[in-house]
């Protein structure tokens, strides 16, 4: 065996960001397990260096067709040991440069955040949320009921905001004999508020958000955040056989490594046609870990 | 038809007017040796790709990012991406089908489940490739005119340094894994549960519209040549449902037009290579890259998928993942203990507090 897989790779996201006690602050990434759990990457250890052997085990992985095996979060399967010994013979260099303390330059970027205690404050109530919210469908179809039968009208064939505005019109009393019956129902008084609570002898202004922010029933997150990256591009040197070389032709040539960093291969050369200057061996790059943000020494 | 196609890689080159993508002004720090310093906070850079030059020196060159490039290609679709449409099945459904999703990948969590796949397009940055030289431009922004006391009138006028930059042209690199574009998982195990098995005829009905050929079923899919022999619930679609993927994906990348005040970047030429030996088919390899310019090549484009999925027996698929699933039965159980575990610890100090305080 005395050849080698020559890899590029391209804007490699790292979104870890360590202070100079090399302990996590100020990412706003999530880790999510497959048990449905997830933490703050903060509070989870990261690694100090950009880049490990553990990155380049899973990058190996992906390209010769085998599943990866995620470092920061729970795995049901193990990794192939064979790939992680290759990821240790190889080397790597990065080419992008360390700007200031030591450090990659951080860029400003846009994220897409789905994680669930971010909540929108700006929902429209609608019928749908408003089947959530009550979370129980006798007494949704009884609140429907009741409304169709002091609009004179069939609620359901209306938006619930147009309900909203229509039962503003409505007289006093008729208003709050509606208010009483949703009090009647129990646990849905953010339905009074929605329409308007009535307090020391006039009716407030609605608040969508005493339906639409229930917390995990009828609240959603925000959608979008800004958060920093570094995006990292180097060439990675990986030993092969020649039953590597079989099986990388029957893989799709490409892989990705940290978040989203495009893999692909150069060319493969001999022992003797290849350079490792300002390489450095996998192996001997640390994979000591961060101190999660939580944690107070 | 050729050989099977394992992958596609993308070459695109744009061309535009103008500064489309901006950062933040840390770059500021960076750029103090250079003739972009500013002493200000009110300055707009360019995002920038920096590189060390062979004197030693910091150098950049101007760039998009490939998030504003995306953002672009799928500006039209992105009318359906709000989070309202949680809510409701049909919308949820009908948006985690559309071709947008399929390709550009989502994830939405919430305690129930979460929902993710990983995209299936890889684009890096367009970086500048050209000479345009970028300098600090004076700008005002007029506010409206304020009057105190009825005497003095004070402008909210105020200037600001922004990057500018004239004819300008970028080029990218990605790739499209057909591998993943293929394959629908919805398994837990391989943390890649991209809808619920159990509103499968909902999303089925959804694909049907995006994939007018779409006539998949779930079943129990072999990764080949992996050593984890682990059968991966999902749906595998067709090679006519992967082309029509391809081909639409390509169509809204010949379509990049971002645009900004006084800017404009948009694409000038896309080029893809169909991989077939990923050892010789490599982005360095000048031969057999096939020029796209208009929405008939894309129509003309035909080539067969390599299929990286066995489907496997039920029967078979069920009994070698019942060690599995009792381990993730198990791991949610402990879950939820932990979790119960930490509320009651985390009440009983609240109420030792509150006793102490009533102390």
């Amino acid at each position: 065996m005395n050849n080698y897989l020559i890899l590029n790779f391209t804007d490699a996201k790292l979104f870890r960001k360590l202070n100079k006690d090399n302990r996590n602050y100020g990412c706003k990434d999530y880790c999510f397990n497959s048990n449905g759990k997830y933490s703050k990457r903060d509070e989870k250890f990261a690694f100090i260096e950009a880049i490990t052997v553990h990155q380049i085990s899973n990058m190996l992985h992906v390209l010769f067709n085998e599943r990866p095996v995620p470092s920061l979060r729970d795995c049901l399967y193990n990794r192939n040991e064979y790939y992680f010994n290759k990821a240790q013979e190889s080397y790597l260099k990065i080419d992008t440069p360390k700007i200031s303390n030591n450090n990659y330059y951080y860029e400003k970027t846009q994220l897409r955040k789905a994680v669930w205690d971010s909540w929108n404050p700006a929902i429209s109530p609608n019928w749908e949320i408003v089947r959530k919210y009550i979370d129980d469908i006798e007494k949704f179809n009884s609140f429907v009921d009741k409304v169709s039968e002091i609009l004179h009208i069939d609620a359901l064939s209306f938006s619930f905001l147009e309900i909203i505005s229509k039962v503003s019109n409505l007289s006093i009393n008729e208003r709050l004999s509606l208010y009483d019956h949703i009090t009647n129902l129990k646990f849905i008084s953010g339905l009074i508020y929605c329409l308007g609570i009535y307090k020391d002898n006039t009716f407030k202004p609605t608040v969508y958000s005493a339906i639409t922010n229930k917390i995990n029933v009828s609240a959603i997150t925000i959608n979008f955040g800004i958060d920093t990256v570094a995006k990292l591009s180097g060439k990675i040197i990986v030993p092969v056989s020649d039953d590597d070389i079989i099986k990388l032709k029957k893989s799709k040539g490409v892989a990705t490594i940290l978040d989203g960093g495009l893999v692909y291969i150069d060319s493969i050369k001999n022992g003797d046609h290849i350079d490792i200057n300002d390489f450095v061996q996998v192996k001997d790059i640390s994979d000591e870990k961060s101190l999660p943000a939580s944690i107070k020494i | 038809m050729g050989k099977k196609v394992k992958n596609i890689l993308l070459k695109i080159e744009f061309e535009g007017n103008g500064v489309v993508n901006m950062d933040s002004n840390d770059q500021k720090y960076v750029l103090k040796d250079t003739h972009l310093r500013a002493r200000y906070e009110n300055v707009s850079f360019a995002k920038k790709s920096f590189t060390i030059n062979e004197d030693g020196k910091l150098d950049y060159k101007l760039k998009i990012s490939r998030d504003c490039i995306l953002h672009d290609m799928y500006k039209y679709n992105m009318i359906s991406n709000v989070p309202n449409i949680v809510h409701n099945d049909y919308l949820f459904y009908n948006h985690l089908a559309s071709t947008m999703s399929l390709v550009k990948g989502y994830m939405y969590a919430n305690k129930a489940e979460t929902l993710k796949r990983k995209g299936a397009i890889t684009l890096c940055d367009a970086v500048q490739t050209c000479n345009a030289f970028s300098s600090l431009e004076v700008f005002s922004r007029s506010g409206e005119k304020v009057t105190n006391d009825g005497t003095t009138e004070k402008s909210d006028n105020s200037f600001y340094y922004k990057e500018t930059v004239g004819d300008i042209k970028y080029s990218t690199k990605g790739d499209l894994d057909l591998m993943n574009l293929q394959f629908v998982s919805c398994d837990s195990i391989f943390d890649r549960y991209s809808f619920n098995p159990d509103k499968f005829e909902i999303y089925k009905n959804f694909l049907k519209i995006s994939l007018p050929n779409f006539n998949g079923e779930l079943g129990y899919y072999q990764l080949k040549d992996s050593n984890i022999e682990i059968p991966e619930y999902g749906i595998l679609l067709s090679d006519e449902d992967v082309l029509k993927l391809v081909k639409e994906t390509l169509t809204s990348m010949l379509k990049i037009n971002i645009k900004r005040k006084g800017a404009y970047a948009k694409v000038s030429s896309v080029k893809i290579k169909l991989v077939s030996d990923p050892l010789i088919d490599t982005f360095n390899n000048d031969n057999d890259w096939i020029s796209l310019k208009t929405d008939k090549d894309v129509n003309d484009l035909n080539f067969e998928t390599e299929f990286f999925y066995n489907e496997i027996n039920i029967e078979e698929a069920k009994s070698s993942r019942l060690e599995f699933e009792e381990k993730i039965k198990t791991a949610k159980e402990d879950a939820k203990k932990a979790d119960k575990e930490s509320k009651d610890i985390k009440n009983a100090n609240k109420k030792s507090l509150k006793n102490n305080i009533d102390e």
